[in-house]
């Protein structure tokens, strides 16, 4: 890498760090393997960095979409984990709120990966849905389909009815 | 209640702060050093067979060039084998070197597995530690059959003092560590704990160096291993009474391992002193000067 371009790609990290792992631990929700998923993607980063240098954070939010829904398809990937501590239950006599955001936040982080991202990208990154077809390699129909089953799965986890717009 | 995008948005939001911040300069120099790794990796038949030349000439010289100094950086230490790195991922399981006294807290900027390499390994009928090293730093790692009872991999820099000086070694010697890390296993229906505490010695040297050999100052000496230009050693430690004459919880007095301060010599091809380090003193892993 040359020094300039090596200079461009570390204030890009510096200034995006942040912001970046945060949307790596969304899409994976834990803090280890969202920090693997943004290694990954920056040094994908870096190797095409010559390229793709006008708009790197399109670019690293499109490498860590697809590593995390490519992972998750892999044989290797279990989706079930075993913990040495298991998780504290829904504590019921909390108010509504608490006890809607718990749920709601329990509901996220079991749907499978893909759908959290279709999430993530549309509702976090506020993307369009031209977008997210995009990063997903997909056409707008499909991730209009995928945001309606991955709500509609949200929707059956949480038990209540979920209104979004169309 | 009634959940609609706006809400299933401010969730995410909320996730999202749950995420430990990262060291971005650690993150640009892991991305250089695999892309150096994804160009290796492209090179052709020929290109590998001639670079592989070129590593193992810094490899085995890198430790011993005319100013005492090393070439290392990560990429230029031995690739670990498919065991060592096992080895490496079993030393650390959660993905990396963890806080002295939360071993369920990572550090990131301390690096993760894939920057580790396994560089000297001692082995006795106890068991083994075998001193693993980044670019960075280094953990001292005593495997166990029970996981759960296993030292925390702390993490402390090349020359005690952040980014760490791998490169740098005056005087053919340098002593990285001297510490104990203790084996601990459990025994019986009971499951009652056993601790089998070493004292452990661990540093580097240059490619002048032949052998290294440690004075534990209590009647023993040993001969450590030295790989590539790293060297570890270890003994079973001693109990002693504690001088201060404290007690323990029982009233009895408080016996603490014996560790005195050790002397390190490095000898020379025909058996030569090239340097001695005496009066070496114990102390902890992850101090910083």
């Amino acid at each position: 890498m040359h020094p300039d371009q090596h200079r461009d790609f570390t204030e890009f990290v510096a200034t995006r760090s942040d912001s970046l792992i945060r949307l790596a631990y969304v899409l994976t929700n834990d803090q280890h393997t969202a920090e693997d998923l943004l290694q990954t993607a920056l040094t994908k980063t870096a190797a095409h960095w010559r390229r793709i240098r006008d708009s790197p954070e399109a670019y690293v939010r499109r490498v860590m979409y697809r590593e995390q829904v490519g992972r998750w398809r892999s044989p290797r990937w279990g989706r079930e984990r075993v913990v040495q501590t298991p998780p504290e239950r829904v504590a019921h006599d909390r108010t509504g709120e608490v006890d809607t955001r718990l749920t709601l936040a329990q509901a996220l982080r079991s749907l499978p990966a893909r759908k959290r991202a279709v999430l993530v990208l549309r509702y976090y990154e506020d993307l369009p849905e031209s977008e997210v077809a995009k990063i997903m390699g997909c056409s707008v129909g499909t991730v209009r389909s995928q945001t309606h089953q991955a709500v509609a799965r949200l929707r059956q986890l949480v038990g209540e009815t979920i209104t979004l717009e169309a | 209640m009634t959940v609609d995008e706006q809400r299933i948005a401010r969730e995410l939001r909320l996730m999202a702060e749950e995420a430990g911040p990262v060291d971005a300069l650690a993150y640009v120099r892991r991305a250089r050093a695999g892309l150096i790794r994804r160009r290796r990796l492209s090179w052709s038949l020929a290109g590998l067979v001639a670079a592989a030349s070129v590593v193992a000439v810094l490899v085995t010289g890198a430790f011993g060039g005319p100013g005492g100094h090393t070439a290392a950086g990560v990429a230029t230490l031995p690739d670990n084998t498919p065991e060592q790195l096992r080895a490496v991922r079993e030393c650390m399981p959660k993905g990396g070197p963890v806080h002295s006294m939360d071993g369920e807290r990572r550090i990131s900027e301390h690096g993760a597995v894939q920057d580790f390499r396994l560089l000297a390994e001692y082995r006795d009928k106890g068991g083994s530690t075998a001193l693993i090293g980044s670019e960075s730093g280094f953990v001292l790692c005593t495997p166990t059959t029970q996981p759960e009872f296993a030292e925390l991999a702390v993490f402390t820099y090349w020359g005690f003092k952040a980014p760490g000086n791998l490169p740098d070694i005056s005087g053919d010697l340098r002593v990285d560590a001297y510490t104990s890390h203790t084996h601990r296993y459990a025994v019986g229906p009971e499951r009652l704990q056993r601790n089998e505490n070493y004292r452990v010695v661990a540093g580097r040297v240059t490619a002048e160096v032949r052998r290294v050999e440690i004075d534990w100052a209590d009647g023993r000496r040993t001969d450590a291993r030295v790989t590539n230009g790293f060297f570890i050693a270890r003994v079973p430690g001693k109990s002693a009474p504690d001088p201060l004459g404290r007690e323990d919880a029982l009233g009895e007095p408080l016996m603490i391992l014996d560790s005195p301060p050790v002397t390190v010599t490095a000898y020379g091809t025909r058996g030569e002193v090239l340097r001695q380090e005496k009066d070496v003193a114990y102390g902890p892993l992850g101090r910083q000067e």
